[in-house]
């Protein structure tokens, strides 16, 4: 790195510096991106359902460092101003393997999006609470509610590729629709069109099995 | 519910294909088949929602700061040159054999060359890395049944 470049080195500048084992670029690096990783360890296993405590949140994060320095690991990033989110998978991912690797705990078979949205009472419309007004109670609405995941489930798979990741992200995510069309580069209209129909389409569904 | 892992879907892209996914930086034939496997693959989705939420938390400046040592830490392991290490870490063992031979090579001085080769070989264990490996695994295995046996006493 030149010495005009010290004080606020690029992404594309940092990332060079670390493969070539320049130790500045590197406390560097740590300092600028330490946070991001950190948080995207936290927020895997928190929506996994790990229980955790924060020394291991630490040591999945020196795991994650040790990857990128002596692994190799930043060699692999091609996108390098996209460095951030790459990271945030990376980190997200390494938690994971270190669960399975450390406490032989395997991430969930499954992932229930209704189970979710029905935990959530925050009257947001982006969940499908408003779409499945529960009217029965105790075992009988655990019944109503499986039933109505099974369908839903089943009804999903009928949409297109595009319109399911848009769905999935908003009722499985909890997305919002402008994230949604900035992260798949598609207008907002279309997402919120679609969600839209999706809702209807999925109420349709439940309507016709008698969910609703 | 649904699938994190699909047995029947293709495989998962690595996170650097991902990354140029939400970039933008696909050719479309590419981005066409990133976006119908993650349709498919709660994975890879998961994945895609870290990437993007991720970078725009980094860019808006609004994550908490890291725990200065953790960065210390982290900041240490390019202070970890393996050549240098794995050369000191040989010495050590060379030694413990050199001194347990003259053990025998010298009875005069049996116990003195044998203790001697018994503490070489204790700094060769400490500074090897499997058996550093080791102790972290079984202090993360100590820490998860210490927890474990919490759990169970808050229970009774």
């Amino acid at each position: 790195m030149g010495s005009s470049d010290l004080a606020s080195p690029s992404p594309e500048q940092l990332i060079e510096g670390c493969i070539n084992k320049d130790k500045r670029s590197w406390d560097i690096f740590v300092e600028r991106y330490s946070k991001v990783v950190y948080w995207a360890i936290r927020d895997r296993l928190k929506r996994f359902g790990y229980s955790f405590e924060d020394e291991d949140i630490n040591d999945i994060h020196q795991d994650v460092f040790i990857a990128l320095w002596a692994d190799g690991k930043l060699a692999q990033l091609k996108e390098r101003e996209k460095v951030a989110g790459w990271l945030a998978m990376v980190a997200g991912n390494a938690a994971i393997d270190y669960f399975r690797r450390m406490k032989r705990q395997s991430p969930p078979n499954s992932i229930s999006i209704y189970e979710e949205i029905y935990k959530n009472g925050d009257g947001e419309a982006r969940t499908l609470e408003d779409v499945l007004p529960s009217k029965a109670a105790g075992p009988d609405e655990q019944a109503q509610l499986n039933d109505a995941r099974e369908a839903l489930e089943s009804a999903i798979e009928d949409f297109k590729p595009k319109e399911r990741a848009v769905v999935k992200l908003n009722l499985l995510h909890g997305m919002k629709h402008e994230e949604i069309a900035d992260m798949l580069n598609i207008p907002v209209n279309t997402v919120s069109t679609t969600i839209a129909r999706a809702k209807k389409y999925l109420k349709e569904k439940l309507e016709g099995k008698r969910l609703l | 519910m649904t699938k994190l892992h699909d047995a029947t879907a293709l495989k998962c892209p690595d996170e650097a294909a991902l990354a140029a996914f939400l970039g933008g930086k696909l050719k479309e034939a590419d981005a066409r088949a990133i976006e119908g496997h993650i349709a498919g693959c709660p994975a890879c989705l998961e994945n895609v929602r870290a990437g993007y939420l991720g970078e725009r938390l980094h860019d808006g400046g609004g994550l908490p700061a890291s725990d200065t040592e953790i960065i210390r830490k982290a900041k240490g392991i390019a202070k970890m040159d393996p050549r240098k290490k794995n050369i000191r870490t040989n010495l050590w063992l060379a030694a413990t054999a050199a001194a347990f031979l003259l053990s025998f090579i010298a009875p005069k001085f049996f116990a003195q060359f044998l203790v001697a080769s018994l503490i070489l070989g204790l700094k060769w264990v400490s500074e090897s890395e499997s058996v550093r490996t080791l102790i972290v695994a079984m202090d993360a295995k100590r820490r998860h049944e210490n927890k474990e046996e919490e759990i169970s006493k808050w229970r009774r």
